[in-house]
Formats: C-alpha cells, sequence, structure tokens
C-alpha cells in the first residue's frame, strides 16, 4: 500500500448529536455536505429528492434541521418545504436552502435560511450551529 | 368486509333454524354437562372412580328432579281438589267482574259490542256455532297406540338422547376436550385450553352463583306467600326458583299460578295484590341490585347482549332456546374475547364499553360533549389522585389529537377547541381538590412549551396536579422569545413539555441553549408516554441535548420535580386558575 491516507473525515472532538438532513439530487455536494457536517460533530444522513426525503421522515427518522436543494427531480424543493410546513409534525423542523437561485428566483419559502451556490462555508455552519441551539 | 360478516352471520343464523333437530338436543345435553361438571369433579377429588360419580351425580340430579316433580304434582292434584272447594268464590267474583266489578271495562266492552252491531248488520249471524266435523275413529290397536303415545314419544325420545348425551359427554369429557383441541389444531393448543377454561369456568360460576341466587329468591317468595297466607307457599316457592332460571320471563311466569290461586281464594282483591307486589318486588331487588352485586362483571357479558340473545335464541329454538340463551351468549362471548378473527363478537356482547376509557373520553370531547367528558373524568378521578387522571383521560386525549391532526382528521380550529375544552376540565378537576399547599411557589419550575398550545396545557396540568410545586409556564411561541423569557427567569428547575414529534425538535433546541445558559440547573422534558412504547433514542437525545431526565407522565414529573425541590419559603396558597400562562415576551414573575 502507498502512503496515502484514505479521505475519511476526521469527526469532530465533541459530537453534538444533532441531525442533520441534506436533501439534494446532486451527489457531489451531497457528499461535499455531510462531510463538512460530519467533521463538525453533526450525524448527517441524506436523501436525494423531497419526496426520498418524506419518506425518510415518515420512517420516523427525526432530523434537528433539513439542509436541501431546490432544483430536484421527483419532488422539488419548492414542493418539499411547502409539505414540510404544512404537516403537524415537521412543521418546527428548521430548513435551510441552498441553491444557486437569486432569492427572487428563489420565490416565497417559509424556511429559516438561504445560502446561494457556491455556498461559504462558515456562515453556513454558523447558521446551523444557531438553529441547533448550540 | 362488514359484508362478508354479515353474510357469515346470516348462514350462522340459517343452519342453527335448520339444525334445530340435531343441535338444541346437543346444547341442551352441553348445558346439563356444565350444571353436573362441578358435582362430579368435587366427587373424584374425594377419590370417588369417573363411572361411579357420574352416575351418582347423574342419579342425584334425577332423583331430585323426579322428586321434586312428584311433590309438585301431588300438590297441584291437592291444590285442584282445593279449588273446587272455592268455586263459589271464583264464581262470585267472576260474575262481579263480568257485573261491572271492572265497571269502565265493562262500558267499554258493551259499547264496542254495540258499535260492532251498527257497523255489522249479520252481527248476530256471526255468533252462531260453528258447525262440528265428525271424525271416524281409527279401530286398529296399532292406531289406537299410537294415538295414545303419539304426544309421549316425541319429548320422551328428546328427553332420552338429551340425557344420555349428556351422560356420555360428563363421562368421557377429557376426551371430549382432546378431540376439541385435535379440531382447532395442535398449534392452537394453548389458546384452546385456555378459552375452553375460561368459557367453563365463566358458564360454571354464573350457573352456580344463579342456583344460590335462585335458591334464596325462592325462600323469601315461600316466606312471603306463607305470610300472606296463600296455601302451598313452599311449591310455589320451589316453582319460582327453578322457572328463575329461565331469563327475563321465569319471574313473570312463576308469579302467575299464585296469584291465580290468591284471587281463587280470597274473597278480597288485597291478598291478589299483595302476591304479585310480592314477586314484582323481590324480583326487582334481586335482577338490580342483588345479581349485579354478586355476579357484577364476571360472566363477561352485558345485560343488553343477554337480553336480545334471549329474544334471538326463543326466536330460533322456542321456549328452550330461552332457557339456552344465557349459557350460549357467555361461551360466545368468552371465545370471541380469545380468538383475533371472532374480536366483533365481543364488541357486541362483552361487558366492556365499545370504547376504551381514554379513547371514550376523547370522542366526548370531540364531540363537545363537556358533561359527559366532566363525568368520566371525575367518576375517574373519584378512585385516584388528580395525575393520575391526567395521565389516564386527558393526556391521552392530547395524544390522539395529534394523531387526528397528522392524518388531517381534525383542523387547526377545531383542535384549539378540544385543546380548550380539555383546559377547562382540567380546571374543574383541580378545583375539586383541597387547596395548594403553602410551600408551592410560583419561581419553582419554569415550564416550556415547545410547540403548540397542547404542549402549554401538560404544564397547566403539571402545576395543577402537583400540591407542592408552583410552575410558571412560557406559552409557545417564537425561538427567540421563548428563549429570552426562559433566560431572564430564575427557576429550581425547568420541565420542557413535548408533545408530539413536531415538538421534539424545539425540545431539544431549548434542551441545549438552556443547558448552556444555566448549567446547573435540573431541566426535564416531560414527553407523555403514557403506553411506554417512545422509542428508547428519543430520550437518549434529549439528554444528549442537556436534558437532566424525560418523565413520560405526569405521575413521574411530579415525584422527579418534588424529589428535587426543598420546600420554598411559605407563601400564601393559591387556587388552580391561578396557573400562570406567560407570553414568550411577558416578563415572568421571580
Amino acid at each position: 500500500m502507498s502512503g496515502e491516507t484514505e479521505r475519511q473525515p476526521k469527526p469532530h472532538a465533541a459530537a453534538n448529536g444533532c441531525r442533520v438532513l441534506v436533501v439534494d439530487d446532486d451527489a457531489d455536494n451531497v457528499g461535499m455536505l455531510v462531510d463538512l457536517l460530519r467533521v463538525e460533530g453533526y450525524s448527517a444522513s441524506s436523501a436525494e429528492n423531497g419526496a426520498a426525503a418524506l419518506a425518510l421522515l415518515s420512517e420516523g427518522f427525526d432530523p434537528d434541521l433539513i439542509l436541501t436543494d431546490l432544483m430536484m427531480p421527483v419532488m422539488s424543493g419548492w414542493d418539499f418545504c411547502e409539505s414540510l410546513k404544512q404537516a403537524a409534525h415537521y412543521r418546527s423542523i428548521p430548513i435551510i436552502v441552498t441553491c444557486g437561485l437569486t432569492p427572487d428566483q428563489r420565490g416565497q419559502l417559509q424556511v429559516e435560511a438561504a445560502f446561494e451556490k457556491p455556498i461559504k462555508v462558515e456562515p453556513l455552519l454558523q447558521k446551523i450551529k444557531e438553529l441547533c441551539g448550540l | 368486509m362488514i359484508l362478508r360478516r354479515v353474510g357469515l352471520l346470516a348462514l350462522v343464523v340459517a343452519m342453527l333454524a335448520l339444525g334445530k333437530p340435531v343441535l338444541m338436543p346437543v346444547a341442551l345435553a352441553f348445558y346439563l354437562t356444565f350444571v353436573l361438571t362441578p358435582p362430579s369433579d368435587r366427587l373424584e377429588r374425594w377419590g370417588v372412580p369417573r363411572a361411579l360419580s357420574v352416575t351418582l351425580v347423574f342419579v342425584a340430579a334425577l332423583s331430585a328432579l323426579v322428586g321434586l316433580g312428584t311433590v309438585l304434582v301431588a300438590q297441584a292434584a291437592d291444590l285442584a281438589r282445593q279449588l273446587k272447594t272455592y268455586s263459589a268464590q271464583m264464581g262470585e267474583k267472576l260474575v262481579n267482574l263480568r257485573q261491572g266489578g271492572f265497571g269502565p271495562f265493562t262500558e267499554f266492552e258493551r259499547s264496542l259490542a254495540d258499535l260492532g252491531k251498527v257497523f255489522d248488520p249479520d252481527w248476530a249471524l256471526s255468533a252462531a256455532p260453528s258447525p262440528v266435523r265428525v271424525v271416524a275413529e281409527g279401530s286398529s290397536p296399532l292406531s289406537k297406540a299410537e294415538q295414545a303415545l303419539g304426544p309421549v314419544l316425541g319429548p320422551l325420545a328428546f328427553v332420552t338422547i338429551v340425557v344420555v348425551m349428556a351422560l356420555f359427554m360428563l363421562a368421557h369429557r377429557e376426551d371430549l376436550r382432546g378431540r376439541l383441541i385435535q379440531l382447532v389444531g395442535p398449534r392452537n393448543v394453548t389458546l384452546t385450553t385456555r378459552t375452553m377454561a375460561d368459557a367453563v369456568n365463566r358458564v360454571s360460576f354464573l350457573l352456580l352463583t344463579q342456583a344460590y341466587v335462585n335458591a334464596g329468591f325462592g325462600a323469601v317468595i315461600s316466606v312471603g306467600l306463607y305470610l300472606i297466607g296463600i296455601p302451598y307457599a313452599l311449591l310455589w316457592g320451589s316453582l319460582a326458583a327453578l322457572l328463575r332460571f329461565v331469563p327475563m320471563l321465569g319471574a313473570l311466569i312463576a308469579t302467575v299460578l299464585p296469584t291465580l290461586v290468591a284471587f281463587a281464594i280470597f274473597p278480597g282483591w288485597r291478598e291478589v295484590l299483595l302476591t304479585g307486589g310480592l314477586f314484582l318486588g323481590v324480583d326487582t331487588l334481586t335482577a338490580n341490585l342483588i345479581e349485579p352485586w354478586i355476579i357484577g362483571k364476571r360472566t363477561g357479558v352485558s345485560a343488553l347482549a343477554l337480553l336480545i340473545s334471549a329474544l334471538f335464541w326463543t326466536w330460533l329454538w322456542g321456549p328452550l332456546g330461552l332457557l339456552l340463551s344465557t349459557p350460549i351468549t357467555v361461551c360466545a362471548a368468552t371465545i370471541s374475547r380469545h380468538v383475533p378473527e371472532l374480536a366483533f363478537l365481543n364488541v357486541l356482547l362483552g361487558d366492556e364499553t365499545g370504547l376504551e376509557s381514554r379513547v371514550n373520553f376523547y370522542q366526548r370531547v370531540l364531540a363537545q360533549a363537556g358533561k359527559d367528558a366532566l363525568r368520566l373524568a371525575k367518576r375517574h378521578a373519584a378512585g385516584g389522585s388528580l395525575s393520575n387522571t391526567f395521565d389516564e383521560l386527558l393526556v391521552p386525549a392530547l395524544e390522539l389529537l395529534a394523531a387526528d391532526e397528522q392524518v388531517g382528521a381534525v383542523d387547526q380550529v377545531a383542535a384549539a377547541r378540544v385543546v380548550s375544552d380539555l383546559r377547562d376540565l382540567a380546571r374543574r378537576l383541580a378545583e375539586q381538590r383541597p387547596a395548594r399547599k403553602p410551600s408551592a411557589s410560583s419561581s419553582d419550575v419554569l415550564g416550556i412549551a415547545s410547540d403548540s398550545s397542547a404542549d402549554a396545557l401538560l404544564l397547566e396540568m403539571l402545576d395543577f396536579g402537583s400540591a407542592n410545586i408552583g410552575v410558571s409556564i412560557i406559552a409557545p411561541g417564537p425561538r427567540a422569545e421563548v428563549l429570552a423569557a426562559a433566560e431572564a427567569s430564575s427557576p429550581r428547575a425547568i420541565c420542557i413539555a413535548a408533545l408530539s414529534q413536531a415538538a421534539n425538535v424545539n425540545a431539544r433546541f431549548y434542551c441545549r441553549r438552556l443547558r448552556a445558559c444555566f448549567p446547573q440547573l435540573p431541566i426535564f422534558v416531560l414527553s407523555p408516554d403514557i403506553d411506554g412504547k417512545r422509542a428508547k433514542e428519543a430520550d437518549a437525545r434529549f439528554r444528549e441535548a442537556g436534558a437532566t431526565d424525560v418523565v413520560g407522565t405526569m405521575r413521574e414529573a411530579s415525584v422527579a420535580l418534588g424529589g428535587l425541590l426543598e420546600p420554598a419559603p411559605s407563601s400564601a396558597p393559591r387556587k388552580p386558575d391561578s396557573a400562570r400562562l406567560t407570553a414568550p415576551s411577558a416578563a415572568l414573575p421571580r
């Protein structure tokens, strides 16, 4: 074996126990965000679109925060956010939107925060910490 | 599904009706076996062999029946002879009756007759005697024998079949049980055994208890009739005791003969009325007071089901059906209790209310039947603590409401109304309890409603139900406002209420933030878990977020918080309606 080390993210010294669900159809984006969150001590899971995320929630997955893209197949981020805010059980889950659209293009969304791509990591992590109560 | 069940029921009823000649003797033999099994078992426990015990029990039963029948027939014959003596009085009474003893009725009868004459000119002709048809009598010895024995042979054959079958069943009861278990399937041996044991216990208990109650009934009737002066009081009492085994109608039938005797032998009406009144009074007392007290709910069948069953079996199988209706219903209810596929029968026949008490209570609140809901809650509270009533009725109602909200069965307006009604009920229940201990202080516990007014109500109930803990409540609102209000307070403990999954996210958020703000303070999460089904993972996550402990019931919360808090300096006792619900932005009392 070569001396190359495997690219495994190192978890944060103090895992905070918060669960974050990343919803995006772009595997690279998902990989990047999940790795970033795990390094920070979060427990991160992912779904490839809104419908898959709703299915995960209905199975009992109980996240502290949802990071979602808007432009996705099967169920878009707009429909997903609307479904969450209308469902009695999910309406309290904070949502952060990550997309490549301007605020005007995004339209009116009932979400806690929105970040345009390319995402600036520090402000995003700060917002996640705030919404998780850390 | 419903159509299938209705079809199945119709098929069963048709089979019961068509199979009456075969099924009725079998059912009667089972009935006799149920009655005679306990004494036979008793004899066997004393060391008597099976064959001898069965023979003894049968001989004793038959002797008792024959003996009683002989006495009854003898006394009835004597009575018939005595009746001739009083025929003059009877005739006089009947004449009085016809000539105006019951004046208004006679007038009514005459008026009807007059009306008949007016409308029907041939009325007089119609009263002419009917023609009589003469049938030639058979002269052969065979036809004579047939005429003589015909009416007796049928019942005799029926009785013989029943007795022989009961004898066989009693002697081979273990063999019969084994065959039944084999029929149901060896895999269900436990269920079948349990069901059969339960059915035998319930039916035997019912018959034995009925025997005691009816014996007491007969004794009281005998004494009463003796005191009234009716002859053959013992005979009528015994007859009443036997007839009372026939549900609903037995006592009524038993009333007829002694009342007729009173009518026949006494010149006035006093004794007749006293006799009827005696039967009516003693039966009413027995059926409504003594039987419910002694038998209670041990038969597992509702009174209404017994009544409907009596009607059904009488319609299907006649008088014997009436006699068999109670044991058959008890058996059917017992079997349906153990066999999931027949659970619908238990709902129809069983003595448990159709709805679970918590569901019943929620249904009453949902239907805006406040008085019913309060009555149910008061009845529940009478048997235990207020916290128990909250845990077993009001909190489950909130959980059911949350579930209904989730599936969209209840809209937000209706949900808000139900929560408001439940709050009102909780207050009214708390008002009937002794005043809070002076040691309770408003700054004891800071309550935080995580998500909704239902969470706030949980905290109010904690306040009402805890005698020595005061809870200051922050109403649900934006996270920042709730946190600002909480951080501005100086409680001795914090309790975060989270009723539903929606509330869990906020509850964990508040746990983290408040733990950072109050590192040493006990923080409890009140997350109702009445059935104990909540995932342990949810509790672990609350603890991970900073909660000291997670409690699932009001009682647990009261105990946990009460144990933590030392008695605070005395303050004036306050009424339950002073539980403070503070808006997140408002200043909290210190």
